[in-house]
């Protein structure tokens, strides 16, 4: 291994700004907290919306959605209504180990699905489907089996039984803690991007447990975390002190109240209408629908030319924005304002692929949940999950040679590949 | 680049068929995307721990079982040309596939595990590359890297296939060390083994000639059936050697009947002269009745007529034959039923071990030289002279069973 | 002399003498038109067969759910090429209201097979001509040129019969017909470049309008467009030369979207 300054990005997805300050401060994650004292250690804003996919491709990017044409884990396929998965291929801007001379080593950033060849090695993450299709070189597949890698903790798990997906958790870390050190050695890198995405799994499904320290889960959540700042410790060991470490995570988490379901709300209000006498469905829209929402809380006119069923003339547009705009502003659940901002997408996106970009962006207020789903039986309701996510309180921690004072305030997720370029 | 080269690759069971076939589509780019996904995301989980070998082994049961079942046709593209690659299995239960897909061919390729060295589906494969007259054959000696790229283990099982394979008069273009695992000498030359200075694999295939369309032959065209259009009778047909011009004098077999080629039928095309691999329709000059089954030639280069046909045959159904089953012989478009007189002799088709002379069954992969007596009088040709009308099959029950070469008569 | 028959010349020899070859086995025979770009072609391939005159019945199997071009298609050059035109349509199933949006899956069997099933029985036939190609699908790469189906339509495809040279498989008693495929090698941009060389019409919804055409076409309802500027054969042709999906990845992804859809769902993103 050469002996030039070295960049070390340690991804945690989910976790909060503040979990990581009371980890730190109760001596869950020492490690972590020596970073803390030593370096630079801020509350970051996530992108919108703010889902991995999104918030990765940000961050690997560097850029905004408008620039890297991912704005959710779904899109419809052109004039159809018909769902498909961006991935990947879909993620139009470089990243950041495209444009860095030198290798990278690169372990489960989500988005990266499915892998193409690089300087280095690239290990997809969510949404990966096959082991085969997530690992640049291809060989080193064998090498990883061998490690029982495992590409995703199976969440379908965690509705049959916490404790099977307990086990997954384990199971998948351990995994890529292996992989993560035989990888370490395996060329010669100048950047190694390792994440953990369980983080984001058992805050979903046991946010509860955290909060609660009777939780029957409360030792597991918290021994994960623990783990994790071990490897945090590790990895700190092998670098000198002109070596960059970075820490970070792509969006923040907090207890859930209510999940609420934004097509429950317009169709109530007659801006989503569908065929009599059909389920439910995105493809049984019928043309007097004004507009439709995308996971999580993306709102799409149901524009003439743009969809099969599409009648708003361009306009029109403008009245139905402000409508839809007035209707979410003013909804409340139990007393409380459900909706903290409403954009229009030229408020918070520029660059080349605008035209793809809801035309309405929701982010909501503390405790609530926005869902994309159709055929929901209710406007609101609680599920299995206890934890969501939050657009403004991911974290970001730096360690070694650099200016804070560059760091914007507060700093973004597309901002950190210009910390280290 | 519209040539099209047809190839086979053959081999015993996991010498790596499948994985060099994976590594070719990858390294020529040839995938795609979607379709690797679909084929791969069942393998997740299997736990088996190669990657390109289920390109290929599509179906669940090859998957679980971790063999080629049957024969697959897949396509790349070099900057030469195009390639039909067909993936015959290794296993013995399909040499039948395995010689279904050889019979498309027009090359081969053998592979070797250079650790196990040869085997009997090894021995088998080439035997019956033999009998099919492919003689265009590239050697590979795979999973190099499972012995260190060593030059004397390459040498040594080289030695050992090519004692074989001169055994049978096969004499192959070159033997090629690779890893198909690994790419190595795949498309690039391999820097673990410097002392190969030959041709890659890809580099090799592209040495490889397609087949020549015989028309400096003389004249045959099987009548394939009989249209009546009009008032025309349209024979048609392939040419399978030779050419046919209109006015020329043809002869009838096995009638005998002579005539001339009044004209050359081809929808929307006005023509007089037909070649090889073409296939046409032709009237007569005389209103002669023709029939499928009947072989149009230029009167004195007749070929064979017999009904005693002296040939090799290799067998490929699991119900022996005996010597009172009912056969038809198929012979390009002719058809009779034929009895297997007598089966001179009969061998093991890898060891090459005589098993029985004057035997009255054959059993599943073995091949015997039989003499067939058919009901109706046949026209064949030597293989090597022309393979169309030297080769036929044997059918049992409408399932084809046997395979036949004739190489004297 | 050697011939100079080109790779289109070969293909289009080798296809004919199948379709012959057929025919003199079996004359109960019909072929499947789907009016889609390989079927058409096989279609043009039989006309020059039989000097235009087809022996035999051209059977379009009519879920109901065809795009509007694709009828306005096979009226045109059903009457132009003087076909005898069979329309197999499940009319109980769509009468009961079958269609995709109740189970893709049973919509498919229903009006797809089950229609195909009942015209085999009316009808006989020993055999049937269909336009599938090796590169289409995985599974397609393994098709004998002359396949035989079970009276479920099952393919046995794990005893196949051996398939030496041009011989080709007669039908057995226990074999409810033979499948012929007389485009088995041919891939889709050989047909693209024949169907520029003889002229051959095809439907419009091939051709990119707005930027999205139809790779293949079928049922409206479940045919998903790609994105491209291609409108023109040439520019189809070259389309091809440089695309890294296949032609039914709309059907392809359809499996790994399940798969996707139900690990987001796992994680309340659906």
């Amino acid at each position: 291994m050469t002996d030039k300054p070295k960049t070390v990005i340690i991804g945690t997805d989910g976790v909060p700004f503040e979990m990581i300050e009371h980890f730190a401060q109760t001596g869950v994650m020492p490690n972590t907290a020596r970073l803390i004292a030593d370096g630079t250690f801020a509350k970051m804003q996530s992108s919108i919306p703010e889902v991995s996919s999104v918030a990765w491709s940000s961050m690997i990017t560097g850029a905004n959605p408008a620039e890297h044409g991912i704005f959710g884990f779904i899109e419809l396929h052109p004039n159809s209504y018909r769902m498909r998965f961006p991935n990947y291929n879909d993620v139009k801007a470089p990243t950041f180990w495209d444009k860095r001379d030198g290798k990278s080593v690169i372990i489960n950033v989500p988005s990266t699905y499915p892998v193409r060849p690089m300087n280095g090695v690239l290990i997809s993450g969510f949404v990966s489907i096959d082991i085969n299709k997530s690992v640049y070189p291809p060989d080193l597949v064998p090498t990883l089996q061998s490690f029982d890698y495992r590409l995703d903790v199976d969440a379908r798990k965690a509705h049959q039984s916490m404790d099977l997906f307990l086990e997954d958790v384990e199971a998948t870390l351990q995994g890529r803690i292996k992989a993560y050190r035989y990888l370490w050695d395996y060329c010669d890198w100048n950047t190694f991007m390792l994440v953990f995405t369980g983080t984001d799994r058992l805050l979903h499904f046991l946010w509860s447990a955290y909060e609660d320290k009777n939780h029957a889960h409360h030792a597991a959540f918290v021994d994960h975390f623990r783990k994790i700042d071990e490897v945090v410790g590790e990895i700190a060991g092998k670098l000198t002190d002109d070596d960059l470490l970075i820490m970070h995570s792509d969006h923040g988490f907090e207890r859930l109240d209510h999940e609420v379901f934004v097509n429950y709300l317009l169709a109530e209000n007659g801006f989503l209408q569908f065929k009599q006498d059909t389920d439910p469905a995105l493809e049984n829209i019928c043309p007097d629908t004004k507009a439709f929402a995308l996971d999580p809380a993306r709102i799409y006119l149901n524009l003439k030319g743009k969809y099969p069923a599409g009648n708003v003339n361009p306009a029109g547009a403008e009245t139905i924005l402000d409508e839809i705009e007035d209707l979410f502003t003013e909804f409340q659940i139990d007393g409380r304002k459900v909706i903290r901002d409403v954009y229009r997408k030229a408020d918070i996106y520029t660059g080349p692929y605008i035209e793809s970009a809801p035309d309405l962006i929701l982010v909501a207020n503390a405790g609530f949940n926005l869902k994309g789903k159709i055929g929901a039986d209710a406007l609101y309701s609680k599920g299995i999950f206890t934890g969501k996510h939050t657009q403004d309180t991911a974290f970001l921690l730096i360690k070694g040679p650099h200016n804070p004072e560059k760091l914007p305030n507060p700093p973004k997720v597309s901002d950190i590949p210009a910390i280290f370029m | 680049m519209n040539e099209v080269l047809n190839f086979v690759i053959v081999g015993h069971v996991d010498h790596g068929k499948s994985t060099l076939i994976g590594r070719l589509l990858y390294d020529t780019e040839s995938l795609p995307a979607d379709k690797i996904e679909e084929i791969k995301k069942a393998s997740d989980g299997l736990g088996r721990d190669t990657e390109f070998a289920y390109l290929l082994d599509h179906l669940e049961e090859e998957r679980k079982q971790g063999i080629t079942i049957d024969t697959t046709q897949v396509f790349f593209n070099t900057d030469k040309r195009r390639y039909v690659i067909i993936d015959a299995p290794g296993h013995v239960e399909f040499v039948k596939n395995m010689i279904t897909g050889a019979s498309q061919a027009e090359a081969a390729v053998l592979i070797v595990d250079v650790e196990e060295g040869v085997k009997e589906q090894t021995r088998r494969h080439s035997y019956m590359l033999s009998l099919l007259g492919l003689h265009q054959v590239i050697v590979v000696l795979n999973k190099m890297d499972l012995v260190d790229y060593s030059q004397d283990r390459f040498n040594s099982v080289k030695k050992d296939v090519a004692d074989w394979l001169a055994s049978i008069n096969v004499a192959p273009d070159v033997y090629i060390p690779i890893s198909a695992i690994k790419g190595e000498n795949i498309t690039k030359k391999s820097d673990k083994m410097p002392w190969y200075t030959g041709p890659t694999f890809m580099d090799s295939l592209d040495t490889l000639k397609n087949k020549v369309s015989p028309d400096e032959k003389s004249l045959l065209f099987p009548v394939q059936d009989v249209y009546k259009v009009g008032d025309k009778r349209i024979n048609v047909g392939r040419i399978e050697t030779g050419t046919i011009t209109t006015g020329a004098d043809v002869k009838i077999l096995p009638t005998g009947q002579t005539t001339q080629v009044k004209s050359i039928e081809k929808f929307l095309e006005d023509t007089h002269q037909a070649v090889a691999s073409e296939c046409i329709g032709i009237t007569t000059a005389d209103s002669v009745f023709l029939d499928r089954g009947n072989i149009i030639c230029s009167p004195g280069a007749e070929p064979h007529l017999t009904d005693r046909v002296k040939a090799n045959i290799f067998w490929m159904s699991k119900r022996p034959f005996t010597k009172d089953q009912k056969l038809t012989l198929r012979c390009a478009t002719q058809e009779t039923t034929c009895k297997i007189e007598r089966i001179a002799r009969k061998i093991n088709s890898s060891t090459l071990e005589l098993i029985a002379e004057d035997a009255n069954d054959i059993a599943n992969l073995e091949v015997a030289e039989v003499i067939i007596k058919t009901k109706k009088p046949v026209a064949i040709k030597d293989f090597n002279d022309v393979q169309e009308m030297g080769r036929f099959v044997l059918v049992r029950d409408e399932n084809t069973c046997a395979g036949g070469i004739i190489t004297e008569n | 002399m050697s011939s100079a028959l080109s790779h289109l010349d070969k293909l289009e020899n080798q296809s004919i003498f199948i379709i012959r070859e057929a025919y003199s086995q079996f004359r109960d025979v019909a072929m499947l038109w789907s009016i889609g770009k390989d079927s058409t072609c096989l279609l043009w391939l039989v006309r020059k067969a039989f000097f235009d005159r087809i022996p035999f019945p051209c059977l379009h199997i009519d879920t109901g759910y065809k795009f509007k071009e694709i009828y306005e298609f096979r009226d045109k050059y059903a009457k132009e090429w003087n076909l005898d035109l069979l329309v197999a349509r499940n009319e109980e199933a769509i009468a009961a209201g079958m269609g995709p949006d109740k189970s893709k899956f049973n919509c498919c069997n229903e009006l797809k097979t089950v229609a195909l099933k009942q015209a085999i029985a009316k009808h006989g036939f020993k055999a049937l001509y269909l336009g599938i190609r090796r590169d289409e699908h995985g599974i397609r790469a393994k098709e004998r040129v002359f396949s035989p189906r079970d009276e479920d339509f099952e393919w046995d495809y794990k005893n196949q019969p051996p398939e030496l040279w041009d011989q080709y498989k007669t039908k057995a008693a226990e074999e409810e017909h033979i499948r012929v495929h007389p485009l088995l090698g041919w891939r889709e941009i050989d047909i693209w470049e024949y169907v520029k060389r003889e002229n051959i019409p095809t439907t419009s919804l091939y051709f990119a309008k707005n930027g999205i055409r139809f790779r293949s076409i079928g049922c409206e309802t479940c045919c998903g467009p790609v994105a491209s500027e291609a409108d023109t054969i040439d520019k189809i042709v070259e389309e091809l030369k440089t695309t890294n999906i296949s032609e039914r990845s709309g059907q392809a992804q359809d499996k790994e979207s399940d798969y996707m859809m139900q690990k987001l769902r796992s994680l309340g993103y659906m």
